[in-house]
């Protein structure tokens, strides 16, 4: 019910490092994509929105 | 008229105080009935002492769907279609004005279902419980920023009107609907989240849900991890199973949606985590990126901003994103879940 799909990514991210293990570009920007996806959602979080009373 | 449902199974730590808030409502319901399943301890004394009513199940063996349905095949025969029923859980405090709001919101729109409420962590719990309180702060905020909508009227406390719940038990019966407990009872009685399943039932059948910021309660914490554990394998367990009972629908596709990105999000914190294991056990080194750490950097953002209805100290805190702990947890939970769910595991609640 609460979940927050950011946070996988900055779990992931939280160090700011990558680990090159030699697993491929592949593998990367997949990495990558999802971070994107999660950076996206969580920008669209922290932006006001207008008349937040229901 | 206005009755209030309280399925309570050994509730005697709280029933008090949440028939007190019931007590303090500026519009005051009709009757409070504390349904009593298989208590052992003082619950019903103490109700009773508080002037509720109470009902015993009678041989009820599917724990609160089964009490209420116990109790609401009894009630809404007799009903009015505009009596309006409140359910909420016994460890859970509604705001004085609670009621007096969610009834305005019901009136205010006719295809509106259930109106649920917004709740905040009560107190204990220590680090376990902090944590839920902030998580639940979150949640407050997102819900009060999508005005209302949300995805589930959770069992915490929801109001409905008796035509919407007999709407539920005829699409039950007339096979529109899954059938529940089979015997046209409102809960379904065969699933983990019968909140989750009433509120696809509810939307299957073209109502609208809603969980408004100014219907507010306090609701229990987690007070250990083991507990947490247990409840969220099975909200998660739970909302996968619904989702597949009702499968791909109108109603299910954000659901489903929500699900896949899930289990991206495990399978994406396994696997860095996993090559971040591999680079440090072969010597390979982690290496700064000034491009992921700016997006690390929107992450933190993101947690303290998301926590300022908890007040500076805690978003001061979150910068740390030591949050980390409970958001990896839930990780692992929801990996478990997946692997129940996928793998037919015995369910256990």
């Amino acid at each position: 019910m609460y979940d927050n799909p950011a946070a996988p990514a900055a779990a992931g991210l939280g160090s700011g490092t990558l680990a090159m293990t030699g697993a491929g570009d592949l593998f990367w920007f997949a990495l990558a994509a999802f971070a994107l996806v999660a950076l996206g959602m969580a920008v669209k979080r922290i932006v006001p929105v207008r008349g937040g009373k229901s | 008229m206005i009755t209030v449902l309280i399925p309570a199974h050994n509730e005697a730590a709280g029933i008090t105080s949440t028939l007190q808030s019931l007590k303090d409502q500026t519009l005051s319901p009709g009757r409070v009935i504390v349904v009593a399943d298989n208590c052992t301890d003082a619950t019903e004394q103490l109700a009773l002492a508080q002037g509720a009513e109470v009902v015993p199940t009678a041989g009820n063996v599917d724990k609160k769907a089964g009490a209420l349905n116990f109790v609401l095949s009894r009630l809404l025969p007799d009903a009015a279609p505009e009596d309006l029923i409140l359910i909420q859980d016994a460890d859970s405090q509604l705001s004085p004005d609670f009621i007096e709001r969610a009834v305005a919101h019901l009136q205010a729109d006719s295809r509106l279902g259930a109106v649920g409420g917004v709740f905040s962590g009560g107190s204990g719990g220590g680090f376990v419980g902090h944590l839920q309180r902030n998580e639940y702060a979150r949640y407050a905020r997102d819900v009060k920023r999508l005005k209302g909508k949300c995805l589930v009227v959770t069992g915490t406390a929801a109001l409905f009107r008796a035509r919407t719940l007999r709407d539920v038990v005829a699409a039950r019966l007339d096979g529109s609907l899954p059938p529940g407990n089979g015997h046209g009872g409102v809960y379904d009685t065969s699933v983990l989240t019968e909140d989750n399943e009433l509120s696809f039932a509810l939307l299957t059948l073209h109502y609208r849900i809603k969980s408004p910021a100014d219907c507010t309660l306090v609701t229990e914490v987690m007070p250990s991890w083991r507990e947490l554990w247990a409840q969220r394998l099975r909200w998660k367990r739970g909302a996968v199973e619904n989702c597949v009972q009702y499968g791909w629908t109108r109603v299910t596709r954000p659901y489903w949606g929500r699900q896949a990105l899930a289990v991206v999000g495990v399978l994406v914190t396994l696997a860095y985590f996993g090559t971040v294991a591999f680079a440090l056990g072969t010597g390979a080194g982690l290496h700064i990126q000034p491009f992921w750490l700016a997006v690390t950097g929107v992450f933190v953002i993101e947690r303290v901003v998301t926590v300022r209805l908890r007040g500076w100290k805690y978003m001061l805190a979150a910068a740390t994103m030591y949050e980390l702990v409970i958001d990896l947890f839930l990780q692992v939970v929801h990996a478990k879940a997946y692997a129940d769910a996928a793998l037919n595991n015995k369910k256990a609640w």
